[in-house]
């Protein structure tokens, strides 16, 4: 009962200040109106089902490579230069024919080719969403890689515009998919050399090959590109206002744990702690108290928001009986992360660190957590880092959420907001025992002054 | 009836030494005065007796049970009210009661009441809904003692209640204080304002750097100066002839200095009063007031420690 009093009062003291509830509550809806309304054009990326169109640019001269190829081959070497057929290996038509002129990549690429100038004009003119340069010694370093035990580096280009991001990302990871492939192959074909070397084996080499590779992707749990555009397919488009909504709810989440990390200290210094402690309510309680507070502040915000974005933004969250345990899991995460903070603030005796934690740390948390940019076009390190955070997470799970996947597709994101959540809560618990035995036994406020 | 027995308690935080082997009893009924300078030992020993805590040695027994190994009788029967308000200033008083009365598991229509009669104890019925923070000093400290006294405690403890506060506020809390008295409840009561304790209390006990120096009624303390009065001289600038000729008076008491005031504790203030004023005449010195003062406890805490008690 007293834990109910304490979350009470403490909630009525967070609804008596201005500044709390502009923070927890306004700045949220407001930014995600602001964001979601600005920002439309970028996010049509997600929403729009034309085909991106982009440029691909050769900078390569495919006959002189392919002589330079045949030249390279010592003529001491007994092989009938005049009997090589290119007809299995022509990365050329591979690039061209079978992958961007698959009927899947069609649907979604559609390219021209061009030089890099006209390329680079029709990029400023808005007309194209990418440049794809394969560059010089693409032929001969490929076939060098697919002939020989050589590796050599062949690099192909992806220019974006900086208004598509996320179209770039696309072309990027389905050219992604491409050279994995193509490494596949490679890796199949040195596989198969080596044995072959050892044991002989007759026929075609590329009949032997194809099984190899495919073997080879499937071990790696490598995917095509095609698959995963095709499960995107059937979910509803992603638009700016849906995306500021999951993205500011999770952003200003992390607020209620910074609200809550000055509770401790702060109980403490108006002498409040002491007075309830001499009272005999149990410092757990008032701990328990306190967490419950910004467990219930985080939901509170997180349905304010909720309610605010799906009547007047018209967004729609998905499922909402999973949404449910999303903010509840959420929320306890927060908890667990506000309580740690204060216990922190409590053990040094300092606000420094819950100050640095709002003003500094949540904006950084905010960025890798993809409430900015979808983290999808961030460097592999910030997309780690979106997978270790609360906000990452609950980003996770709302977006497979709306986009119509079930629980399971996300109990990565769930289990790991409750093991943060956990992880949190003990940290907390051993700060607060080695602050003394127990919280109650840390030096008086004003005993100390007075002992000075 | 003893209701609070104080054995031997001693505190120490790193090498000070803040109580030291503390005893004394209170009974039931009684308001009991802790007296000392800042840094005495008065919040810290209050501290142990409200089981914010631990002794470092000794025992506090409340109602024959040491409140060591079984806090919670006392902590049901206690009301403090902290040195510094202990309240939630954006809350409104009214709020600020009723948190506390469901601290102490008060509900419904009897905290409602309670904290009517609270209001009215104290002072604030007109105020009672604004926020904390809108009110003056005197009124915060008022509420800081009716916080205290929403369970009926059976002992209450007031740390130095009317520091920085007006008059009439300090007026309403001690005129408080003794009605609580009268309807029963014990009272310790500490301050470092001799007045206070003198116009309050039936016993005190004086503390100085964390030890009892002395304990009794009033009459008891002042016993220890055998009735002897004090002169207060506050000199512009004191000076050194001054002094020997002072010191050259054979029926001279003790003298005390501090800074360009000097206090003179005498059996026969009268006839040195004339010859205080003749030397100082003498010294070629100016003073800015001398004051004859009854024996009080301030002069017993001047005797006892050759300090002043704001000092």
């Amino acid at each position: 009962m007293k834990i109910i009093d304490i979350v009470i009062k403490d909630f009525r003291i967070a609804l008596s200040d201005r500044a709390v509830i502009i923070e927890l509550i306004l700045m949220p809806i407001v930014l995600m109106a602001i964001l979601g309304f600005a920002l439309t054009m970028t996010f049509s990326d997600f929403s729009n089902t034309e085909t991106i169109k982009i440029a691909v640019v050769k900078e390569y001269d495919i006959e002189a490579e392919k002589t330079e190829l045949l030249e390279m081959i010592p003529k001491e070497s007994n092989i009938d230069i005049e009997s090589i057929d290119f007809g299995d290996f022509d990365i050329e038509r591979i690039f061209f024919d079978d992958f961007l002129g698959n009927k899947d990549i069609e649907e979604i690429i559609q390219y021209e080719i061009m030089t890099r100038d006209a390329a680079v004009k029709k990029m400023e003119n808005k007309e194209i969403t990418a440049i794809v340069i394969l560059p010089k010694g693409f032929i001969k370093d490929t076939m060098i890689n697919f002939g020989t035990s050589f590796r050599n580096i062949v690099d192909i280009q992806v220019i974006g515009r900086t208004d598509k991001n996320i179209r770039t990302t696309i072309v990027e990871e389905i050219l992604k998919g491409f050279t994995d492939v193509l490494n596949y192959n490679i890796a199949a074909k040195n596989t198969f050399a080596r044995i072959y070397n050892h044991e002989g084996i007759e026929g075609n080499i590329a009949e032997h090959i194809k099984p190899l590779s495919k073997e080879i992707a499937d071990v790696l749990g490598a995917e095509k590109p095609k698959l995963k555009y095709e499960e995107l397919n059937d979910r509803p488009p992603m638009n700016s206002r849906a995306y500021y909504s999951f993205g500011m709810t999770a952003m200003f989440m992390l607020f209620a744990a910074g609200y809550g990390s000055k509770f401790l200290l702060e109980e403490k210094q108006m002498g409040t702690y002491d007075r309830m402690s001499a009272s005999g309510v149990k410092k757990s309680t008032i701990v328990i108290g306190k967490s419950a507070t910004i467990f219930l502040v985080a939901l509170m915000q997180m349905i304010i928001t909720y309610l605010f974005s799906s009547t007047v933004l018209q967004v729609k969250w998905g499922q909402f009986s999973n949404l449910i345990v999303i903010f509840v899991c959420s929320a306890f995460c927060v908890a667990g992360l506000g309580i740690m903070l204060a216990s922190i603030t409590y053990y040094a005796e300092s606000y420094n660190l819950a100050n640095l934690f709002s003003s500094f740390i949540i904006q950084i948390m905010a960025v890798l957590g993809g409430s900015m940019v979808p983290v999808e076009i961030m460097p592999g390190f910030a997309r780690m880092a979106s997978k270790l955070i609360p906000n990452g997470l609950f980003m996770n799970a709302v977006m497979k959420n709306y986009y119509g996947y079930g629980l399971d597709e996300y109990i990565y994101s769930i289990v790991g907001l409750i093991l943060l959540g956990l992880i949190f809560i003990n940290i907390a618990t051993f700060t607060l025992i080695q602050k003394g035995r127990g919280i109650g036994n840390v030096k008086h406020t004003n005993v100390k002054a007075n002992a000075v | 009836m003893v209701l609070l027995d104080i054995k031997g308690i001693s505190k120490s935080f790193k090498e000070l030494k803040a109580v030291d082997d503390l005893s004394f009893t209170i009974d039931e009924g009684e308001i009991f005065g802790l007296l000392g300078p800042n840094g005495a030992g008065k919040s810290t020993t209050i501290s142990m007796i409200a089981s914010l805590l631990p002794p470092d040695d000794g025992d506090i027994i409340y109602k024959n049970e040491s409140i060591m190994t079984k806090p919670n009788k006392l902590q049901k029967e206690l009301g403090l009210v902290p040195q510094d308000i202990a309240l939630y200033p954006t809350l409104s008083g009214y709020d600020n009661l009723k948190f506390w009365g469901h601290v102490y598991g008060i509900r419904g229509k009897e905290l409602k009441n309670r904290i009517e009669e609270i209001t009215e104890l104290i002072g604030l019925s007109d105020r009672i809904k604004d926020r904390v923070d809108k009110y003056s000093g005197g009124m915060k400290r008022r509420l800081n003692i009716g916080a205290a006294l929403i369970h009926k405690p059976r002992l209450l403890i007031m740390d130095e209640p009317t520091v920085g506060i007006d008059p009439q506020s300090r007026n309403h809390i001690l005129n408080t204080v003794k009605m609580l008295n009268k309807e029963g409840m014990t009272i310790i009561y500490t301050s470092h304002y001799m007045e206070e304790v003198e116009e309050l209390c039936d016993r005190i006990c004086i503390l100085d750097k964390g030890k009892v120096l002395a304990s009794g009624t009033k009459l008891e303390l002042i016993k220890l100066i055998n009735g002897r009065e004090r002169i207060d001289v506050q000199f512009e600038l004191l000076n050194s002839k001054f002094m020997e000729e002072i010191k050259k008076l054979f029926y001279i008491g003790e003298i005390t200095v501090l800074d360009n005031r000097v206090s003179i504790i005498s059996e026969n203030a009268e006839n040195l009063l004339g010859d205080l004023i003749q030397i100082i005449k003498n010294s070629n010195t100016r003073i800015l007031s001398i004051d004859v003062q009854k024996p009080s406890l301030e002069t017993v805490f001047l005797h006892l420690t050759g300090r002043a008690l704001r000092d």
